[in-house]
């Protein structure tokens, strides 16, 4: 709690005066009585009480009547007057035209007190201020005019005095603190209590006596694990105690230190300061259903007594020491242990939705939020405040700032797969193995063995049979006659010009300006130039000799337009047919037995006149021997997904005569379904599988172009061979959807189609066209084989495969088994990663610039990793972290170097990290820390209240290494945690506070344990751990696995102030507020657990109401009921029963409202 | 034996931080004497009820038209000329860049027509003319400007002055600033349809006391105050009853322990729990309002009636004493751009998105506005109206407008603001903010002012720091108050 309390609003007259005794008294009380040993806590102490004097009564008053004509904002609007700044300590002491304003220790001397007093100048000029005010100044200056404004304003920018900073209480080493001489009084158990003792003896207040069995059990219990002990354990302890208390004591402490929900507890105390969420914030809060493993992380290590130190290292750095690669379960669990811990880094809220202008800004943030998080939570500093100017009031530069978030330039986040059971995944892996060997073997030993022959046989007598069979014609040369000009293209087109009418070789024309010319150099099937411009036409000629009487075809192509004529008969345009390649065309010519002539005529639109010609077999159109469908369908799955996915026995063998799914589904032959035609009313079914098969016989290898629909996702397997793969939705089928190119080998080829539907209507559509040998392969059979390359080599023996049933089946067999190739079960894990995700902005993203006035648009140079210099006692400064012992060339990465900085008690920051953790444990402890502002051990925080005390607990958790259970154990087994919460009269009139802990203060539950308790005593606790937790409020697990979602937090716990997980929160507040009665009267929820706790303390009516009631009390508050309280507690069952006369099970509606009752006493959540 | 009535500051402070309504605490503390629970001392009772403000406030509550999404300022209030007469053609010093998407850089001319109303002569455009009857009541600012020209962070910028989230917004701020005004009802509401985007922490009471979140709701569910319904099993006798008992066995707690003061707010949360069962519907219960209301506030008209609901309620929690009703702008089916999380967010077509929510907002504003007056609320009730940011000046497509932090119009009427003043200015095609600019810490600094508080002296220490509502800006807005 703040010392001027959490209400910070200046309060009017009567209170002020109230503060400013307290402030007094606390600083009398600070510095005469708790503080005795610590002069320099004294001094500070008062310089804050000026300081805060300052802020609160000087500073608003010069901001409201001074700034406008007396600071830097006034000259920047030239209005400054008098040469006079009063915004900064440098402007008022310098003063302005007049002299100085503020001379310290001096109001008589100070202009600024004559000319609010209207004495000489008159200020402010609107009119004079109150004298309550003037006074306030007055004082100000009496106490040496004490000022925080660094001066920024001025041009004397001062710079922090590092050396003087580390004056600071909290910056100074570990005192070597002597354990105080025990009272006289035996009331000491512990050397804790020496020290609590020692202050107490000096005022004269006595603590009380160690508090009931009862009391303590309850105490220890909530304390250590959060819940509740049962009535056995209550009885089990009380009747140890008897015996001896401090075994039974210390074995209870031990058997709860011990316990696995010791970690949920306190994991959430740590959950708290680390900010933890499962969500990115903003505007979509997107989840992050990976998170958990943080959570689960900080329990398993608390509980498993890790060393502080080694706490903090992994949270800081844990991926960079994660072998990702595992090969046993240890190693696994380490990893994802390792790796989880770093959620710490990169827990902070992430907005998905950014303009690109904000992305750079927004990093800078994520940095901030990094390392302010890392300052409050490790040690206790407010580092943020350092982004846009040099802290304020605890020794951090802006320099330092800036390097210590380059520690983390390279940190993004993401989601981490590690194998969970490598070990189970290396047999599966063997055992696959084992029978996926020999099935590559045989594959392998085809390809080694036989595949050569076959290719060599294949491609003798089928491949260059097929793509080189001689046409059985010769070409003569190409004769050209042109150009023959016209008017424009249509008019070249149309006009027959002389040689339509018949060639004549010798013949001239246009006056003997065109005449035949022989061209031996026009090459076939190459696109050659005419080499002429003019709109009009040209005739090429030649003759084309047939043995016998055969029709082949010809490709053709012109630039713009051209006709044919073969034998003096043209070929109408219309009888050209589309061929593969684009703007070429196909035409047959019937060839005669012996000599034929063909007559080109190209008619030319202007600019270049190009042709290409290239006779080839004829070419075939259509493809026979294709087989009925049948189908098979539908196979109905969980979802499209399922159903795409699975594998069905089909895919492994088509067997027509097989029936599935007990006979229901079976192959039917469809010989109505035609292909070319989208059919989108054949199929059925939602969230399921079609299958469609055919076979096509073919007599040679042949290429096929398959157009194909699908509604939704399409699978295609050609004699095997998995041909196409598409997971899509779609909402109808049809053509062109997908396409692809198959083979066919020679005999009988299997076409089978899965069709997988989402919801809505299924269908598919199929067409198959002819096509020409793909011409990279036909390039390759150009070329003499002895000449091929190895890459070419592989081509025609890869596309051959496709044609050798052998080797399909041998390859269909690896591909049906390697379905089962077994994959690794995996762990996926939000955790900082190396460049990860982040906001990216180019070049800089994973840089770090100094940054004027925090601004990223105002960029200095690149800032390198350093630690701050306050909590650096090295010559070496950072270095003496960063340096690596065996290249010294190459420093050590910064955030790896950071754990041993922070907890290096010597040189670096481990006396400050040891003294915040003791604090935090303290305050968990007792309600209130040793120093109470667990965040913040700055000049602006707290003082210690037993200064030796937790320097004394400091190194006590360094001399145990850093582990955390001692410390506790130190703790709970101290007289002053173990003293009851009586009041005594000395006690309350020395110390009313409780400063002096001379009793227990009684505490309200946190959020999640008052409903852990109330699962606990309704026995409804589901006592499992870890993993994904949920948003369902009704779930019965503890409150720590709940999943944290920042827009949608657990209204149960947010109305009792769990937090919003934005920033990390050292304390929470305790509200108490209506909302949360109306919860525990009207919360279905509260009433269902009430209902169940009725169910455990009367399980049947033959319990007495009398029993139920003692039942009731035992469990929920852990005492018996006092006979007051079984007569009111009867009464009151007797009257709700009563009001419910009309009701059949009136008793045990009332019994239930005698439960929610208990469940909503003070001492069911509080707990002393 | 001590005294139970003895206390310290310390227990004072814990107690005042402790007690209320998830609503600040001071008129728990002054209830508490009132029925005679604590006994009225002068330590407990002067220092908070001298302690509402640092000065003499001259609003006592506000309600917060957000019209969320952003309205458009050249389309709306800020009238430009030059914009309609340069449309089509390339707008000087355009950045497409300004917004969310990528605009043409051409100017778009406003598609609405405008006029000039009031003894003030100020212009609005068509679609407001119910609002323009009030013209001389409303101070306009028209030189806001924000920092992001994205939804959520603008939106938490003009709640909370961040564009952070996890820093408490003004409603909060002012919550814990003055305690509650009423002991039935929270201080601080938030009425909303759809959450707008960014739901929740929009109106978070960040690292401030949980007491002074906002209580959220939809007035067109059917319970917008969580469990304030009895158990079907538990009539009001039983509970009663229930609470006799109760209170019997609790203050036999809180005699042992007279230091803890949140025993004693603890006892008395279960009673004003209680009471609130029967005030809180009857705040929402519109039915309690004459057919004459309804017909004025847009209730029979479909178009009007979510929203019309909204500032009806506002105003009968005002009533009642609740301190800060903020409406979120509640808009079906908007078109051209708007969805029902940002309604105003006229990417595609301005005149379809912005004539549609007009029409749901017009009516309804100016009836509050009639009704405030005709009660004389109005006098202490500050309302303010605007979006989170503007809209560009340029055009987004052919007929839209996209994101524009630099210029946008927010209004202010009653509860201190000088009716009929004009203030600041935008360049003569209403892009940019050019002379005298706003921000929202100019504007939470003026609200607070007129509610009393000096906006740098309210702080609260978190991790280290006093943080204030206006971080290290902000300045009164002297010249547009009365």
């Amino acid at each position: 709690m703040d010392r001027n309390g959490g209400c910070r609003i200046h309060p009017p007259k009567s209170h002020r005066l109230q503060s400013m005794n307290y402030a007094k008294l606390f600083t009398c009380f600070a510095a005469g009585l708790l503080f005795a040993s610590s002069n320099i806590a004294v001094a500070q102490e008062a310089d804050r009480a000026g300081l805060d004097f300052f802020e609160a009564k000087i500073r608003p008053m010069l901001v409201s009547h001074c700034y406008e004509c007396h600071s830097s904002g006034a000259a920047a609007k030239k209005k400054l007057k008098g040469a006079l700044y009063l915004d900064s300590r440098e402007g008022s002491l310098a003063g302005g035209e007049s002299g100085p304003a503020v001379v310290p220790g001096n109001p008589d001397e100070s202009l600024l007190i004559s000319a609010l007093k209207h004495e000489g100048f008159e200020m402010p000029p609107k009119g004079k201020l109150p004298d309550e005010i003037i006074g306030h100044f007055v004082k100000w200056i009496e106490l040496g005019a004490p000022d925080p404004r660094d001066g920024q304003t001025v041009a004397t920018a001062s710079s922090i005095n590092i050396d003087e900073g580390k004056e600071h209480w909290a910056f100074q080493p570990l005192a070597n603190v002597t354990v105080p001489e025990a009272g006289d009084d035996g009331w000491e158990r512990t050397d804790i209590d020496a020290f609590i003792r020692a202050r107490q003896l000096a005022v004269g207040i006595s603590p009380n006596a160690i508090a009931s069995p009862r009391t303590l059990i309850r105490r220890a219990y909530f304390d250590l694990i959060g819940l509740p002990p049962t009535p056995e354990q209550i009885n089990r302890f009380v009747q140890a105690t008897e015996q001896d208390f401090s075994a039974a004591y210390n074995a209870m402490i031990e058997e709860l230190l011990a316990s696995e929900h010791y970690g949920e507890r306190w994991g959430r105390h740590w959950l708290d300061i680390a900010r933890f969420a499962e969500s990115n914030g903003y505007a979509f809060d997107g989840d992050r259903p990976n998170a958990w493993h943080y959570r689960d992380f900080v329990i398993k290590a608390l509980n498993s007594g890790i060393p502080y130190d080694q706490f903090i290292r992994l949270q800081l750095a844990g991926d960079l020491m994660t072998d990702r690669n595992v090969q046993t379960t240890d190693q696994s669990n380490t990893a994802i242990y390792n790796l989880a811990a770093t959620g710490y880094l990169v827990a902070g809220p992430y907005t998905t939705q950014q303009t690109q202008k904000e992305r750079e800004r927004s990093r800078y943030e994520q940095l901030d939020d990094i390392v302010s998080t890392m300052g409050t939570s490790l040690l206790g500093i407010t580092i943020g405040c350092a982004r846009c100017h040099s802290h304020k009031f605890d020794p951090v530069p802006q320099h330092d700032y800036y390097r210590l978030i380059a520690n983390f330039a390279e940190v993004g986040f993401d989601n981490t797969a590690i194998t969970t059971n490598p070990e189970d995944f290396a047999n599966q892996t063997t055992a696959f193995n084992a029978a996926h060997d020999p099935l590559l073997k045989a594959r392998s030993d085809y390809e080694a063995n036989s595949l050569p022959g076959t290719f060599d046989t294949w491609l003798e007598n089928t491949l260059l049979k097929t793509v080189k069979t001689p046409l059985g014609v010769t070409l003569a040369d190409w004769q050209h006659a042109g150009p023959f000009v016209a008017e424009n293209y249509d008019a070249a087109l149309s006009t027959a010009f002389p040689p339509e009418s018949g060639v004549d070789l010798q013949a001239t024309y246009n006056d003997g300006t065109i005449k035949w010319t022989p061209h031996a150099d026009w090459e076939d099937g190459k696109f050659t130039s005419v080499l002429d411009e003019t709109i009009g036409a040209h005739y090429l000629h030649r003759l084309i000799t047939s043995d016998v009487e055969k029709t082949v075809a010809v490709r053709l192509r012109a630039d713009d337009g051209m006709r044919i004529w073969l034998n003096g008969e043209e070929i109408p345009a219309d009888k050209l047919l589309p061929d593969s390649e684009p703007d070429h065309k196909v035409a047959e010519l019937a060839l005669k037995a012996g000599e034929n002539t063909i007559l080109l005529k190209l008619v030319n639109a202007g600019g270049p006149c190009r042709f290409l010609f290239l006779t080839m077999a004829k070419k075939e159109t259509t493809l026979t021997g294709v087989g009925n469908w049948y189908h098979l369908g539908p196979f109905t799955e969980a979802n499209h997904d399922a159903a795409f996915n699975k594998v069905y026995e089909t895919e492994k063998l088509v067997d027509l005569t097989a029936t599935f799914n007990d006979g229901e589904l079976k192959w039917v032959e469809q010989p109505d379904w035609t292909d070319a035609t989208a059919h989108n009313d054949k199929l059925t079914g939602n969230n399921c599988a079609n299958f469609l098969y055919r076979t096509i016989e073919s007599d040679k290898p042949r290429h096929v172009a398959l157009s194909l629909g699908s509604d939704d996702g399409i699978k295609v397997w050609v004699n095997g061979k998995e041909v196409l793969n598409k997971k899509v939705s779609r909402n109808d089928a049809a053509k062109d959807q997908e396409k692809i190119n198959i083979q066919l080998g020679v005999g009988t080829n299997h076409i089978l189609i899965k069709i997988a539907n989402g919801g809505g209507k299924t269908g598919f559509y199929f067409e198959s066209t002819l096509i020409d040998t793909p011409d990279d392969v036909k390039a390759i059979l150009a070329i003499e084989r002895e000449k091929w390359d190895n890459k070419q080599q592989n081509r025609l023996t890869e596309w051959h495969k496709a044609f050798d049933f052998q080797w399909l089946a041998l390859n269909k067999e690896v591909v049906m088994h390697d379905v089962h190739r077994p994959s690794p079960a995996q762990s996926s894990i939000f955790a900082a990663k190396v460049k990860g995700t982040s906001y990216q902005f180019g070049e800089d993203t994973y840089k770090v610039y100094h940054l004027r006035r925090g601004n990223s648009d105002n960029k200095l140079e690149q800032a390198n990793p350093g630690y701050l210099q306050v909590l650096m006692n090295s010559d070496q400064q950072e270095k003496q972290w960063l340096a690596n012992a065996t290249d010294p060339d190459k420093p050590r990465a910064g955030r790896e170097a950071i754990a041993d900085w922070l907890t290096d008690v010597e040189h670096g920051a481990g006396h400050l990290l040891a003294r915040v953790m003791v604090n935090r444990m303290w305050y968990h402890h007792f309600g209130r820390g040793i120093v109470a502002t667990p965040s913040d051990f700055g000049t602006r925080g707290e003082l210690p209240s037993h200064p030796e005390l937790l320097d004394w607990l400091a190194l006590e958790l360094i001399k145990n290494e850093w582990r955390l259970k001692p410390i506790h154990k130190l703790i709970i087994t101290s007289a002053v945690y173990m003293q009851d919460a009586e009041i005594t009269d000395t006690g309350e009139k020395l110390d009313p506070e409780n400063f002096l802990l001379w009793r227990r203060t009684p505490r309200r539950l946190e959020a999640e344990i008052i409903r852990d308790a109330l699962l606990s005593v309704s026995g409804t606790l589901d006592a499992n751990m870890f993993g994904k937790g949920t948003l369902d409020q009704n779930q019965t697990r503890r409150s720590v696995y709940f999943t944290v979602k920042r827009g949608q937090l657990i209204p149960m716990l947010t109305l009792f102030d769990a937090p919003d997980a934005m920033q990390g929160i050292a304390t929470r507040e305790q509200s108490t507020v209506a909302p949360q009665a109306l919860a525990m009267l009207n919360s279905p929820i509260i009433r269902g657990l009430a209902t169940k706790f009725a169910a455990r303390v009367r399980p049947n009516a033959e319990i007495s109401i009398d029993q139920a009631i003692e039942n009731a009390y035992q469990f929920a508050i852990g005492r018996p009921a006092s006979d007051t309280e079984k007569t009111t507690m009867f009464n009151f069952i007797e009257h709700q029963k009563s009001l419910r006369a009309d009701k059949e099970n009136a008793e045990e509606l009332a019994v239930q409202d005698f439960c929610q009752l208990i469940l909503c006493l003070n001492e069911f959540l509080y707990i002393e | 034996m001590h005294n139970p009535m003895k206390n310290t500051i310390e227990q004072r402070r814990a107690f005042l931080k402790h007690a209320g309504l998830g609503c600040g605490s001071l008129a728990l503390t002054s209830l508490l004497h009132q029925e005679g629970v604590i006994a009225a001392t002068p330590e407990r009772s002067d220092p908070f009820a001298e302690r509402s403000s640092h000065f003499a406030p001259k609003a006592k509550a506000i309600i917060w038209l957000f019209q969320t999404g952003s309205p458009s300022q050249v389309d709306t209030f800020d009238h430009k000329p030059e914009l309609g007469k340069r449309d089509g053609t390339p707008l000087a010093g355009a950045d497409p860049k300004t917004g969310f998407f990528t605009t043409s850089g051409k100017c778009l001319k406003s598609p609405f027509k405008w006029s000039q109303h009031g003894e003030s002569g100020a212009w609005t455009s068509e679609i407001f003319p119910e609002i323009s009857k009030h013209v001389d009541d409303i101070a306009f600012v028209y030189s806001c400007f924000s920092q992001s020209n994205n939804h959520t962070p603008a939106m938490l910028e003009l709640n909370s002055g961040m564009i952070r989230q996890g820093f408490p917004s003004m409603g909060s701020w002012l919550s814990y600033g003055l305690g509650s005004s009423n002991s039935n009802l929270p201080a601080f509401v938030v009425m909303h349809g759809k959450k707008p985007r960014g739901a929740d922490p929009i109106w978070s009471s960040g690292f401030l006391p949980s007491v002074y979140q906002a209580t959220s709701l939809d007035p067109r569910g059917e319970k917008p105050i969580k469990n304030l319904e009895r158990l079907a099993e538990v009539n009001n006798e039983q509970q009663r009853s229930f609470l006799d008992t109760l209170k019997g066995e609790n203050a036999k707690y809180v005699k042992r322990r007279p230091f803890d003061g949140d025993l004693n707010a603890r006892l008395e949360s279960f009673e004003l729990a209680y009471r609130m069962q029967a005030a809180a519907p009857e705040a929402f219960d519109l039915s309690r309002e004459s057919e004459a209301t309804h017909e004025a506030y847009g209730l029979n008209t479909d178009s009007s009636k979510d929203y019309g609901r909204q500032c009806l309620i506002a105003r009968r929690l005002i009533e009642r004493g609740v301190r800060f009703v903020q409406v979120f702008a509640d808009i079906a089916k908007t078109p051209g751009g708007g969805v029902n999380d940002v309604p105003w967010d006229a990417h595609s077509d301005v005149r379809e998105n912005h004539g549609t929510c007009a029409a749901s907002v017009d009516k309804p504003t100016g009836a509050l506005l009639t009704d405030l007056k005709q009660r004389g609320m109005l006098e202490d009730t500050i309302v303010i109206y605007g979006g989170e940011f503007g809209r560009t000046s340029d055009s987004q497509g052919s007929k839209g407008r996209d994101h524009n932090p630099n210029a946008f119009t927010t209004w202010f009427a009653g509860g201190g603001f000088k009716g009929g003043t004009q203030y600041g200015a935008t360049d003569e095609f209403g892009y940019k903010a050019v002379e005298q600019r706003v921000n929202a810490h100019d504007i939470h600094a003026t609200i607070l002012h007129l509610m009393g508080i000096n906006h740098e002296e309210l702080t609260y220490r978190f991790n280290g720091r006093d943080f204030r509502l206006t971080d290290v800006e902000g300045e009164v807005l002297h010249d547009i108050l009365s």
